[in-house]
């Protein structure tokens, strides 16, 4: 405190200045907890390695990663879409001890290191200790309540999976209705609609959402209506996002809680007032990442499926539609031309071959003859 | 794990991570109690002495325990506080007891602070709710004495005038 006086000496505004700083020192930081829980922790630490050993560890796990990696990539592409919404746990990520030299007994870089290289590890902790839920629960005292939100843990992956994918089939109307029948069998919905029949040839596309778990169950499904003509598919990580709002979300509703118990504390009419304007904020911030993380859950939960449904053969051929589709027709068919000219190459080769018997004498006599008439 | 330090006598003791938890854990506790709350505290303050437990044998009491375990709480809290998107004030000001008007001035003296930047809200709390002279602070934040009082000055004028600006606006 004295060196706040020295600091503020003959200003004018000294007495404000002291009487905030005692505000602020009354600061209320709970009774401590966890202190027998470290000291276990501490009597079994992990191991800690030297330089050579970290060089060994780390070049033998990063090979071993390496032959990992070689052997479930082809598995991996095959199962990608088997993935949930909630795949795979990080837990497995930058769990390795290491140890940092340093000269001096600054502890900032060592600290900062060490947090880093923990922090991964860390990410797969729940987002929520009791404590904190235990924040979360309604409170309410002379009517006032918190809007409080329930949370659930908020790691693991989050994936937002996308799809398209083009069908040939007989009947447009049909397939529509046996398409709308599977989504409703999924527990999901027809988002967009539209048929273009004609005679000859029609088209149809569809929208469909269904339930993240069941939309590989979806395509397969799907891909028995008709012959399949292409199936695309993508998957865009939103794990950050998600997690980051839902943190800041957290961090209102605590907010909330808080100034909900002040309220309910005060007395005074005026003093009301001024908390339930602050209320009001906080809330208008909470709704907003309210509505972001609902909004981030619904896209991994739920999975889009762009159908196309085709029935016969376009009349007007290549030529109709983009110019992207026309070259492709005509790429496509400078390679079938090319393939032919293959194939009959490979032919004449073979028969070539398979008549060596009689064209080889034939060959031999008439070389034979030419050099003695000679 | 074990180090030497020299005590106020200058007289070189053993340093054991165990008794700087019975010495410092309500200390460091307290201090990331403020930072990121009081849920979390207890996570970082464990995290404080881990870390403090792998580079003890580094630490060769040029400062004081107190002041290296603080470092090492402040990168712990600012690496949390990164990670959640939190801000750096109490909050449990509201929680303490005391008279109607104090809560409410306490409210609105947490709302001054977040009006502050980063820097000027990290000395300010330093220096008031951690107790560190202007000396430590520069060793803890890594800036000459004359900045750590600088910004305090204009932290203090800071809140006075976020205080009465909130005041104002409500009468």
């Amino acid at each position: 405190m004295q060196e706040l006086k020295d600091l503020f000496r003959n200003d004018p505004q000294e007495a404000e200045i002291i009487e905030i700083a005692e505000v602020l020192r009354s600061v209320d930081s709970g009774v401590p907890y966890g202190r027998e829980e470290l000291l276990s922790k501490l009597k079994n630490p992990t191991p800690v390695k030297n330089r050579t050993s970290i060089l060994r560890w780390g070049l033998g796990s990063s090979a071993l990663g390496l032959v990992v990696v070689a052997m479930t990539i082809p598995s991996l592409i095959g199962t990608h879409s088997n993935l949930t919404n909630e795949v795979a746990s990080p837990q497995a990520v930058g769990t390795g001890q290491m140890m940092y030299m340093s000269d001096k007994d600054d502890p900032a870089p060592e600290a900062k290191r060490e947090s880093m290289e923990s922090s991964s590890a860390r990410a797969s902790a729940p987002s929520l200790t009791a404590p904190a839920s235990a924040l979360m629960k309604d409170k309410s005292v002379d009517g006032f309540y918190s809007t409080s939100v329930p949370l659930e843990a908020t790691y693991g992956v989050y994936l937002e999976r996308t799809g398209s994918a083009t069908i040939k089939v007989e009947d447009l109307g049909r397939t529509a209705d046996e398409v709308a029948g599977i989504v409703q069998n999924y527990k999901g919905f027809v988002t967009a609609k539209s048929i273009n029949d004609s005679q000859d040839f029609g088209t149809g596309s569809m929208q469909i959402r269904v339930p993240t778990v069941s939309f590989n169950a979806l395509q397969n499904d799907i891909k028995k209506l008709g012959d399949l003509v292409s199936l695309n598919e993508n998957s865009q990580d939103i794990t950050a996002e998600t997690v980051d709002n839902t943190s800041r979300m957290y961090t209102w509703a605590q907010e909330e809680l808080r100034l909900v118990e002040l309220l309910n504390k005060t007395s005074n009419f005026e003093n009301k007032m001024r908390v339930r304007r602050q209320l009001n904020e906080v809330r208008a911030n909470l709704e907003s990442y309210r509505a972001n993380v609902k909004s981030l859950r619904e896209r991994a939960n739920f999975s889009t499926l762009s159908l196309t449904l085709q029935r016969g053969d376009n009349p007007n051929g290549g030529m109709q539609g983009s110019n992207g589709s026309w070259s492709r027709n005509v790429g496509r068919d400078a390679l079938g031309g090319l393939k032919a000219v293959g194939q009959t190459a490979g032919t004449l080769g073979i028969y070539a071959l398979v008549f060596t018997p009689v064209w080889l004498p034939i060959a031999i006599m008439g070389y034979l003859l030419k050099r003695r008439s000679r | 794990m074990m180090v030497l330090v020299q005590d106020s006598k200058q007289v070189s003791i053993p340093l054991k991570i165990e008794k700087l938890v019975e010495d410092h854990y309500d200390s460091v506790f307290r201090f990331c109690s403020v930072r990121v709350g009081f849920h979390r505290a207890g996570d970082a303050a464990q995290e404080t002495f881990l870390t403090a437990q792998r580079v003890l044998s580094k630490f060769r009491g040029d400062s004081q325990p107190r002041t290296w375990l603080i470092g090492i709480a402040l990168n712990e809290c600012r690496r949390v506080m990164r990670e959640r998107q939190l801000e750096a004030v109490p909050a449990e000001f509201a929680s303490s007891g005391g008279s109607e008007s104090k809560l409410v001035n306490k409210e609105a003296l947490r709302m001054a602070l977040l009006t502050l930047s980063e820097e000027h809200r990290e000395v300010v709390l330093l220096h008031e709710i951690d107790g560190f002279t202007c000396d430590e602070i520069a060793t803890l934040v890594k800036v000459p004495v004359g900045t750590v009082k600088s910004r305090l000055h204009h932290a203090f004028i800071g809140l006075r005038k976020a205080m009465s600006t909130s005041e104002r606006g409500e009468n």
